[in-house]
């Protein structure tokens, strides 16, 4: 078969640039299997080859509608087909990519290797865009890198594209290698990025291409993959929830707005696009928030939501390594994505979604219990409503469950935080309902109707700050109601004010706020925390 | 002539003391970058957190050499002591090490014993004042050598830090690595048990740990010893130490500052607080 272009010497049009990116997508194709093997980070579940693949795939009806079109439009096909189609996260990034390209290629009839170096420089900025919080080791190091690798070879003038490609390539590979240096995660399984490996597949089957060579499966060390029981047990904190995929096409659409509002209340968050659609994909154990929002921006579709602890399930089931059983652990009820991180992180054995107006079952409570990897558990319900449920599923379980009846979020960190894993649950329990008692809980809400108690009127809608269950003032402004509960808790020197911001607060309002406590109260030391939690402008710890 | 005590700078022992129980302390090293400093020879508590704070480069500590402890064990042993020599959990200090191939290469057999506290800190203290203590009431070197084991055995450490960036940077955090990379400011509670660090709880503010400190140290049994000792901050050490004047009388109450070494692995703003408990 002789080729029907010499595409090492000559710049390539549209049609043999489509020819490379097949042959780049069908590297991936072959290589899929061993690009899942990989997945580890952010999620282990297997699917980053196939997700990057779906993403390439979901260009290919109106890629074969193109004739002798040109280099820009061949990229600017692949950009808009896979921003609708992208799956997963490395299937966002990768279509992110590809609107960089789309962007530097834009009207280029042909592709030269300062062409390429372009795209690939543009694709870099836009990977790096798309996530709130870039993490090197990734496919975001890679891409980064074979762009780099790109620039310095297109310096070298006359710079052949397929000398450009093979830096890139070259590039790539080496980045790909240290991925497990950059992100300890990999280094602990033992294996580098899968996505990582997917973009090298990719860089490999347009050099295949290149070469006039056939793609074939790739020979390079990735390790293999053999998590331990303490890595299996550290990506447990990242696993909960559902995986909510889905498009918002509106006019106007503002991405960084977006992407800030949807850190505040969901995880690994991607929100790339443009000013008419908008990809979003979160973990979340409320994906009904996430579309609300998202219908109050446009019209929503190819919405797909996955249950994450189900994909975990199966990873760790593939895997067939034991989750290191404690012997008394805590399981927690509470809401809003920043604090469910916060009670992970603090050394939660299982979070159960819910508080006020979300109050969960018993038997929600029973089967948190049953799956906490401890023999028995403390349960923490954070609510004086959910008490009763957490009771009833003492009884219930088959587990040693004792629930510390906290009341409020700043009950429950403090309680954990008393916690230590060495004692018993007799001891624990003492220690942790000592804590909990001394301190103070406030939170600001919206009331939902006018009300008059204790001398304070309330109309509605008015913010409202309660301590300890009591009402102590009302405000037309949240600011308001949260300075007329500090001034009612009244700290005193040496004292710690927490605020946890969620409902219709930003950071930057938190910020000011605390900036206020200090200047009034300046003996007392203020910490900021997002919570994220729905319908509580501030949950305020005082102690 | 009479037994002789020597232990490690890790014990933190306010010198005064040291020298009237004659108990002698071989310090261990602490380094910014080049520069060597002797523990509490070369450098103070003052000095060593001044100089950490505008140090660029955070400070290595390293165990005396061998050298230094045959200097030692020589000069006390050719005037005639017998010596008991305690030191520093082997699982955080290559002390013991240095101490062990001292006593190798000196071949004096029993007349010097060298014994793991399984401690440190002001812990270790405690034990070296117990050991003193018996020799002053005419203990022989084996009943010493009992006297510092039993009461290793009774000796509870617990210690509230600032960060544990420290630990973690010396490689010294152990089992407190459970309490790392929190995302709320918290202040580590912490105790040295079996030679290693191991966490306790957290509290959010220093009134409150410091607190704990006084239950956890208050709970455990009847108080026979104290030693108390902070870093960076005497006021909240003193209180500490006039709470346990309860239990305790006052001159008795070791009031210490923590060193360069154990600074260097603690950080700033640590407080610790250690009682020998009776069986």
């Amino acid at each position: 078969m002789v080729p029907p272009t010499l595409a090492t010497h000559v710049p390539l049009s549209g049609d043999d640039f489509l020819e490379l990116f097949s042959a780049a997508r069908a590297c991936v194709e072959l290589n899929v299997d061993r690009i899942n093997s990989l997945n580890v980070f952010p999620v282990p579940d297997g699917d980053t080859g196939t997700n990057m693949l779906l993403t390439m795939k979901s260009s290919d009806e109106e890629l074969s509608k193109l004739d002798g079109a040109t280099v820009s439009q061949v990229a600017e096909c692949i950009a808009r087909e896979t921003l609708m189609g992208a799956r997963g996260n490395s299937g966002v990034i990768l279509c992110q990519i590809f609107q960089g390209m789309a962007l530097a290629l834009e009207g280029s009839e042909f592709l030269d290797g300062q062409g390429v170096a372009a795209a690939l420089l543009k694709a870099s900025e836009a990977a790096y865009r798309a996530v709130s919080k870039p993490v090197e080791g990734t496919i975001l190091t890679v891409v980064r890198e074979a762009a780099l690798g790109a620039k310095e070879a297109a310096e070298n003038k006359p710079a052949q594209l397929i000398q450009v490609w093979e830096r890139a390539t070259g590039a790539a590979r080496d980045a790909l290698a240290k991925t497990p240096d950059l992100l300890p995660v990999l280094k602990e399984a033992g294996v580098v990025d899968s996505g990582g490996f997917g973009l090298v597949a990719f860089f490999e089957g347009g050099l295949a291409y290149l070469r006039e060579d056939e793609v074939k499966v790739l020979e390079i060390e990735t390790g293999q993959l053999t998590p331990g029981a303490s890595y299996l047990a550290a990506t447990e904190e990242e696993m909960y929830g559902y995986c909510t995929q889905f498009l918002i096409q509106g006019s106007a659409l503002e991405q960084d707005a977006v992407r800030e509002k949807m850190t505040s209340i969901a995880d690994s968050t991607v929100v790339v696009g443009d000013a008419e659609v908008l990809k979003i994909h979160v973990h979340t154990y409320d994906p009904g928030s996430v579309l609300s929002y998202g219908v109050s921006l446009g019209s929503l579709t190819q919405i797909k939501i996955d249950n994450i602890d189900q994909q975990h399930q199966e990873f760790m089931a593939l895997h067939e390594q034991p989750v290191k059983t404690v012997a008394l652990g805590v399981v927690a009820v509470v809401s809003g994505a920043g604090l469910q991180r916060l009670f992970r992180n603090l050394g939660c054995s299982g979070i159960v979604h819910g508080g006020q107006t979300m109050n969960p079952s018993t038997g929600e409570l029973v089967k948190a219990a049953e799956v906490a990897p401890a023999e028995s558990v403390v349960l923490l319900p954070n609510n004086r409503n959910i008490v009763g449920a957490a009771e009833q599923a003492v009884t219930a379980s088959t587990k040693s469950v004792h629930v510390l009846p906290t009341s409020s979020i700043p009950q429950g960190i403090a309680a954990l935080l008393a916690f230590n894993p060495d004692y018993g649950a007799e001891i624990n329990l003492e220690q942790m309902n000592k804590a909990a008692n001394q301190v103070r809980s406030g939170e600001v809400t919206t009331a939902v109707r006018g009300v008059s108690i204790e001398g304070i009127e309330v109309n509605e809608g008015q913010a409202i700050g309660l301590l300890d269950s009591m009402l102590v003032s009302a405000d037309d402004t949240i600011e308001g109601a949260l300075q007329g509960l500090v001034r009612a808790a009244r700290p005193g020197s040496g004292d710690l004010v927490t605020l946890y911001w969620g409902g219709d607060v930003r950071g930057d309002d938190a910020d000011k706020q605390a900036e206020w406590i200090r200047s009034d109260y300046p003996y007392v030391e203020v910490e900021v925390v997002q919570g994220g939690q729905m319908y509580y402008h501030y949950f305020v710890s005082f102690e | 002539m009479a037994v002789k005590i020597v232990t490690d700078s890790t014990a933190d022992m306010p010198q005064d003391l040291a020298k009237t129980l004659g108990i002698t302390v071989v310090p261990l090293n602490v380094h910014f970058g080049e520069e060597t400093f002797r523990d509490g020879v070369d450098i103070n508590s003052d000095q060593f957190f001044e100089k950490l704070q505008s140090s660029p480069k955070l400070p290595t500590t390293s165990q005396p050499s061998v050298g230094a402890f045959l200097e030692t064990y020589r000069a006390l042993l050719d005037d005639g002591h017998d010596l008991v020599s305690i030191h520093i959990s082997a699982k955080l200090s290559g002390t013991m090490n240095s101490a062990t191939q001292a006593q190798e290469q000196l071949g004096v057999g029993s007349r010097l014993e060298v014994i793991d506290s399984y401690l440190a800190g002001l812990a270790l203290s405690i034990v070296a004042v117990a050991a003193a203590k018996a020799v002053e009431s005419g203990a022989s070197q084996a009943e010493v050598v009992d006297v510092v084991k039993q009461a290793s055995k009774n000796t509870r450490c617990f210690t509230m830090v600032e960060t544990l960036e420290y630990l973690q940077r010396g490689g010294r955090i152990g089992k407190a690595a459970a309490f790392l990379g929190s995302l709320l400011h918290v202040r580590p509670l912490l105790e040295v048990r079996d030679g290693e660090i191991h966490p306790l709880e957290r509290v959010r503010t220093r009134p409150k740990g410091i607190q704990r400190l006084y239950e956890l140290a208050t709970t455990n049994g009847t108080v026979e010893r104290v030693a108390v000792a902070h870093a960076t901050t005497p006021d909240e050490a003193a209180d500490l130490g006039k709470w346990m004047q309860s239990f305790v009388p006052a001159e008795e109450i070791i009031q210490t500052r923590i060193g360069p070494v154990i600074g260097t692995h603690a950080g700033p703003g640590s407080m610790g607080i250690a009682v020998q408990v009776k069986e």
